[in-house]
């Protein structure tokens, strides 16, 4: 017991030695110059997606459609607040003449909800500021088909745009 | 102080007894005050204003020059008058009246010019003649010759110069770190000193903060690059001994980004100090 007593005081002591030094240091110190600094954060933002590809098997009677893929959109940035946002073009029958199907039949759905937007302007779907972790979302696409619809492959493009709001 | 007030009594009363009963008044009656700097000229001026009837060539010199109990080189301390070439160390005697003033002053000037290696402090000294006091009054029947005494006070100096004196720096990981050197050209009086770093937080202009911890600073070697050291606290990077202007080093900063981080620029400072050892 006596031995931990004195052990303590001893740490107290060098505890005690070591800081009295330091303020020794702390008084004694005089400023001789000073240099300006300018660090630069530079921007960045990246944009991922998981595929490049969606497709839609409309394989029965007319009607809403899934996308068997879903993509998976991460945004990361470091400049101040940012949006995304989605466009679709109308999809075009692979042979000529016959009629496109029009944007507003694609919509979509972020992550686990069940309300689609349609794609037909550039829509505002995700908004990021920073001092935040990148979040992966979820994005499902749905296609809508009518009975007018000629079967065949129609090809179009959705278009994930980005916008930094300084 | 009650020392000092002795010395500066005893010295006034030599000298007012010297005024009563010696055929040479010095000008100012306190002797020679000076205070300097490192590679600064200090000059002053004494009056020697010897009566008519003193006409026996006067020669003076430091019979002592001490700082903080140590002796320093009296060559140090020079004059020049009508009877010197120019400036003349006083570590042997120099004329400074040459008997045929007919009570006209002759005025010397007297110079102290430190170097770096000269400790700062208070230099004190005192002036004789060389015919002392019994020599005077036994051998030519005159009074004793006043003796001048000489402070000298050399103030610390340190100076740090940066090249160059600011500068912008991209963020960067330790991996692939982006480097600004600054050179250090430093000089001091001080026996023994250290060199400490700091930096400030950098901010933004939008209160956002790249904390000072993020600031790293080593000493340049390219053959065995050192660890980089944090300056969210004093960080003592160089010491040594009294020194003329030299370059002693170059440094290498960093600061360190975060992926939060957002994009501008961030200003603040990095600070230099020196302490005594």
């Amino acid at each position: 017991m006596n031995i931990k007593k004195i052990k303590t005081l001893l740490v107290l002591l060098f505890i005690s030695i070591i800081s009295n030094t330091h303020s020794a240091i702390d008084t004694d110190m005089q400023e001789v110059a000073s240099l300006n600094v300018n660090a630069v954060v530079a921007p960045y933002t990246t944009v991922s997606v998981s595929t490049n590809e969606l497709s839609f098997s409309v394989l029965g009677t007319p009607g809403a459609y899934i996308s068997t893929d879903v993509v998976t959109l991460t945004v990361d940035s470091n400049q101040s607040t940012w949006s995304a946002f989605a466009q679709a073009s109308s999809l075009v029958h692979n042979d000529f003449g016959v009629a496109d199907l029009p944007a507003e039949r694609l919509s979509f759905a972020i992550n686990d909800s069940k309300q689609f937007l349609p794609l037909k302007n550039n829509v505002l779907f995700l908004q990021g500021v920073i001092d935040q972790e990148p979040e992966p979302v979820k994005l499902s696409f749905r296609l809508t088909t009518t009975w007018q619809d000629t079967p065949g492959i129609y090809k179009g493009k959705v278009t994930i745009a980005f916008l930094n709001n300084p | 102080m009650t020392s000092k007030i002795f010395r500066l009594l005893c010295t006034w009363l030599v000298l007012f007894s010297s005024q009563v009963f010696s055929k040479v008044v010095v000008f100012p009656v306190t002797g020679l005050n000076l205070t300097t700097y490192p590679d600064n000229v200090s000059q002053g001026l004494v009056s020697f204003l010897p009566d008519a009837s003193e006409t026996t060539p006067v020669y003076y010199q430091l019979s002592s020059f001490r700082v903080n109990g140590s002796d320093v080189d009296k060559s140090k301390l020079k004059l020049k008058n009508y009877y010197t070439n120019g400036f003349s160390s006083l570590d042997r005697y120099r004329a400074i009246l040459s008997g045929k003033e007919k009570s006209n002053s002759v005025t010397t000037m007297f110079e102290f010019k430190p170097t770096w290696y000269d400790v700062p402090g208070v230099y004190s000294g005192l002036l004789t003649a060389n015919i002392n006091a019994n020599e005077r009054i036994n051998s030519y029947k005159l009074e004793p010759l006043p003796e001048v005494p000489i402070q000298v006070i050399v103030s610390p100096k340190t100076s740090l110069s940066l090249n160059p004196a600011q500068f912008s720096i991209a963020t960067s990981s330790f991996n692939t770190p982006v480097i600004r050197e600054v050179a250090l050209s430093f000089a001091s009086n001080k026996p023994r000193w250290s060199l400490y770093i700091s930096a400030e937080n950098l901010n933004n202009s939008t209160d956002r903060q790249v904390a000072n911890d993020r600031v790293y600073v080593r000493i340049k070697d390219s053959l065995n690059p050192k660890p980089w050291v944090s300056l969210a606290r004093p960080a003592e990077i160089l010491s040594g001994q009294a020194t003329p202007p030299s370059d002693i080093a170059t440094l290498e900063f960093m600061v360190n980004s975060k992926r939060l981080d957002k994009a501008g620029n961030y200003l603040g400072r990095i600070k230099f100090f020196v302490a005594n050892k």
